[in-house]
């Protein structure tokens, strides 16, 4: 129980980075679309947004089994069926995140800093979008029992 | 270098994506974890918990990796070819997202 709730707090954590890295990339990328680059952010942030990604996903599937027997099974279906639809689309909209992250990290190292292309500009802004969503959707799920 | 990227993580976002839809809508050669029983099985019992999502996002996660590496390797010696099929991959790639996003949205709320 210890290293499952140990688990659960580090997966907040990695989120709570993921969120602030792939926000400040959206914004750096979208600044360097208006001209304005800066070269060592636009490639410091996708690193660590992947970093935290790989994080938040790898502590996430260790204690994804528990929360789908004691969480979901036990609870959640019969009580709050709506929380477990929004966990499981957080859940599989996390895995479509994931290429485009890749994309966001290779894109940057590729190209030129002050001519970011629409492909880079589509993945900082999906990816921002869609972690800012994983994480209020986290954050409704695991307060079902709260308050 | 920027045609060789965008054509490379275009090959692999839309693998990825492909990977994906096919999985979720097929369940074919999905590989299920029984949480209660610790085991791993390709035809899970009736009424034991299964989950599928592992198999599905770890190999869309391998495919978009390998398929962006390959993609990289062996893309297209000209600068204009690269950038010419990279503009015809990206807007698959977002229509394959897109689609993937919507059926598993549809899927989960229809689920019983």
């Amino acid at each position: 129980m210890f290293w499952i709730k140990l688990g659960l707090v580090l997966h907040a954590v990695a989120a709570g980075a993921l969120t602030g890295s792939v926000t400040h990339l959206a914004l750096v990328v979208w600044r360097a679309h208006r001209g304005r680059p800066n070269p060592r952010l636009q490639r410091l942030y996708p690193a660590v947004a992947l970093g935290c990604y790989l994080a938040v996903y790898s502590l996430g599937s260790a204690i994804y089994p528990r929360y789908r027997v004691a969480v979901r099974a036990e609870w959640l279906d019969e009580h709050a069926a709506w929380a477990a639809v929004l966990f499981d689309l957080k859940e599989n909209l996390a895995t479509l995140l994931g290429p485009l992250v890749l994309a966001a990290v290779v894109l940057s190292r590729a190209e030129d800093p002050a001519r970011p292309s629409r492909a880079l500009l589509g993945c900082a802004t999906a990816v921002a979008l869609g972690v800012w969503f994983n994480a209020v959707s986290g954050l409704l799920v695991a307060s079902v029992r709260s308050v | 270098m920027s045609a060789r990227g965008r054509f490379a993580t275009g090959v692999g976002t839309l693998a990825a994506a492909t990977v994906y839809l096919f999985t979720t809508t097929t369940r074919a050669g999905v590989l299920y974890y029984l949480p209660t029983r610790a085991e791993w099985t390709w035809s899970p019992p009736t009424g034991v918990i299964a989950m599928d999502w592992f198999a599905r996002s770890h190999a869309t996660l391998a495919v978009a990796a390998a398929a962006t590496w390959a993609a990289w390797r062996w893309a297209p010696a000209e600068p204009k070819t690269c950038a010419r099929w990279a503009g015809r991959l990206w807007p698959m790639s977002w229509l394959m997202l897109a689609w993937s996003a919507g059926y598993t949205a549809l899927w989960l709320c229809a689920r019983p």
